[in-house]
C-alpha cells in the first residue's frame, strides 16, 4: 500500500504542469510591487488555499522566495498564491499590511477565476511575511489596517501559519524597524504596539501554527511561545513548532550537515504544516 | 574550502614522513549534536586513494508540542588526491536517505522520506597519527516524499553544505 501511494506521490509530480498566473497585479497603482502569482490545483475546484507572504525584514524579498513551496501546494490540492507588497521605506507601516489584506481581499473576489474556496484561504509567511501573516490573523478588522484598494475588506484567514515571525515589535529599536516604521520606538510607541500581533490577541481568532527553528538569532524563540501563550489563554487553538537546529536561514540536513534554508520549509515542518492546513482548510479534492 | 583543497594537492607530499597506514576511521559529526542528534560515520581505505565513508544518524526535534523523530543513513565514495599525510583533500559524491516521522497528541501527524545526494569537496587534517578533523562543504539535491501521498513530492537545490566530523583513525 505503501509502494501504491509512493508511485502516486511520483505520478503526480511528473503529471503535466497545472495553470499559473504571473504577476497579476491586485492593485494596479502601486505596479510590481503589488503583484502576486496565482498556483492552481488540479481539478474544478473550490479548493481551499493558501497566500504565501515572503521575508526580507520588511525591506527586501520577493514572491519569487515561495515558488517552489506554491508549487507544492498546488501540486497537492491547495490553490498557493505569492504575494509582492510595499517594501519599506516605501511601504512602511501600515501600507504592506494593507496590501497583504488587499491582496487577500482581491484572491477571494476572484475565487471563481481561480477555483478556490473564499472561505477556505490560510495566510502564511516567513520572517517578515511571518509576522504579517499573524498580525493580519489577529487584526484583519483593526480600522488601520483596512485596505483602500478596489478589493475592499475582506476577513480573517481561516487559519495562520507564522514561519520566525516576530510577534512583540514594542521597544525593538533598530534600523530595520526605524525603515518599518520611519521613526523610534521611543517617538511612536503607539505604532509599534500596534503592529505586534500579541497586542490584538483575542477570543475568535484562527487557529494558529508557529514555526520556528531553536537556533534562530534573529528572531528569539519566545516571540513564538508568548503569541502561542496569550492566544490559547483568550481561548483560540496555537502550537509552535520548534526546528531542532534550526537558524533564521541554516538548517541542519538529514545527514547532520549545515544547510541554507528557512524552518518552514524542512521536510519536518511540512509534514506538521499540511497537517495542520488539512484540520483547518477542510477536505482537499 | 575549494581553495584549499586546490592549495592542497599543489603542495609536494615528499615534505612530510610516511604516515602509518590506518585504513579506518570512525567519527562523529559535529553539527549534528547542535539540532539534537548525533550523526556516527565510518571509513575505509578501500585502495591507494578511493575509500567509502558511510554515516547514520538520528535527531529529535519538535519542541515541547510535537515528537519529531529523524532517523538517516549515508554512503559516500570518496577520492583522495594525495597518499595519507597531515593534511589530506578529498572529493565525495554522497547519497543519503532519511525517514522522519511526526507524532503530536499520540496521533502521527505523517512522516517522509528523504533521498540526497551532493557533491562535496573536503580536507582531513590527522593529528597525532590517531586524531582526525574533517571539515567539507558541498552541493546537492534533496528529494522529499510523502508515503502517505498527502504531499507531492518537494526537490530542493541545497546550494550549500558544510559538515565537520571529528574522530579517530586506527
Amino acid at each position: 500500500m505503501r509502494w501504491l501511494a509512493l508511485a502516486a506521490a511520483f505520478a503526480v509530480a511528473c503529471a503535466a504542469a497545472l495553470p499559473v498566473h504571473t504577476d497579476v497585479r491586485y492593485d494596479e497603482r502601486y505596479g510590481d510591487d503589488t503583484a502576486l502569482d496565482v498556483y492552481e490545483a488540479d481539478g474544478v475546484g473550490p479548493h481551499p488555499a493558501v497566500m504565501l507572504i515572503h521575508g526580507g525584514a520588511w525591506i527586501g524579498g520577493d514572491k519569487s522566495e515561495y515558488t517552489d513551496a506554491a508549487k507544492r501546494l498546488a501540486k497537492s490540492g491547495y490553490v498557493a498564491a505569492t504575494i509582492n507588497y510595499r517594501l519599506a521605506p516605501k511601504g512602511e507601516y501600515p501600507k504592506l499590511v494593507q496590501d497583504c489584506l488587499c491582496a487577500l481581499s482581491y484572491l477571494r473576489a476572484n475565487a471563481k477565476v481561480y477555483h478556490l474556496d473564499p472561505d477556505r484561504v490560510a495566510v502564511m509567511g516567513y520572517s517578515a511575511g511571518g509576522h504579517l501573516a499573524s498580525l493580519i490573523g489577529v487584526a484583519w478588522d483593526d480600522p488601520m489596517h483596512q485596505p483602500d484598494c478596489e478589493w475592499g475588506p475582506t476577513g480573517a484567514p481561516r487559519a495562520v501559519i507564522s514561519g520566525a515571525g516576530a510577534s512583540d515589535l514594542r521597544g525593538q529599536d533598530n534600523f530595520i524597524t526605524h525603515e518599518l516604521f520611519g521613526k523610534g520606538p521611543d517617538e511612536i510607541p503607539d505604532a509599534y504596539a500596534h503592529a505586534s500581533p500579541i497586542t490584538h490577541v483575542g477570543p475568535g481568532k484562527p487557529p494558529y501554527l508557529l514555526v520556528g527553528g531553536d537556533a534562530d538569532w534573529f528572531v528569539g524563540q519566545d516571540q513564538a511561545d508568548n503569541m502561542r501563550d496569550a492566544l490559547v489563554k483568550a481561548g483560540n487553538d496555537a502550537k509552535v513548532y520548534r526546528v531542532a537546529g534550526g537558524g533564521h536561514i541554516t538548517q541542519t540536513g538529514i545527514d547532520g550537515q549545515l544547510i541554507g534554508g528557512e524552518s518552514d520549509l524542512t521536510a519536518e515542518s511540512w509534514i506538521v504544516i499540511i497537517d495542520f492546513l488539512d484540520r483547518n482548510t477542510g477536505p482537499r479534492k | 574550502m575549494i581553495a584549499l583543497v586546490l592549495a592542497l594537492m599543489a603542495e609536494a607530499p615528499t615534505a612530510a614522513p610516511p604516515e602509518p597506514h590506518r585504513p579506518n576511521a570512525i567519527s562523529l559529526q559535529l553539527f549534528s549534536l547542535l539540532a539534537h542528534g548525533v550523526t556516527i560515520q565510518y571509513e575505509r581505505q578501500v585502495a591507494d586513494h578511493f575509500g567509502v565513508a558511510t554515516s547514520i544518524g538520528h535527531r529529535w526535534s519538535g519542541g515541547s508540542q510535537f515528537d519529531t523523530s529523524e532517523t538517516a543513513f549515508a554512503v559516500e565514495p570518496r577520492y583522495w588526491f594525495l597518499k595519507p599525510g597531515f593534511a589530506r583533500p578529498f572529493i565525495g559524491f554522497r547519497l543519503e536517505y532519511g525517514l522522519t516521522e511526526v507524532d503530536s497528541d499520540g496521533r502521527r501527524l505523517g512522516s517522509a522520506m528523504t533521498f540526497g545526494e551532493s557533491l562535496d569537496v573536503g580536507v582531513r587534517a590527522t593529528v597525532l597519527h590517531r586524531f582526525e578533523i574533517t571539515p567539507s562543504m558541498g552541493n546537492g539535491f534533496r528529494h522529499e516524499i510523502d508515503p502517505r501521498g498527502r504531499l507531492s513530492m518537494f526537490t530542493q537545490w541545497d546550494v550549500f553544505r558544510f559538515g565537520t566530523t571529528v574522530g579517530v583513525v586506527f
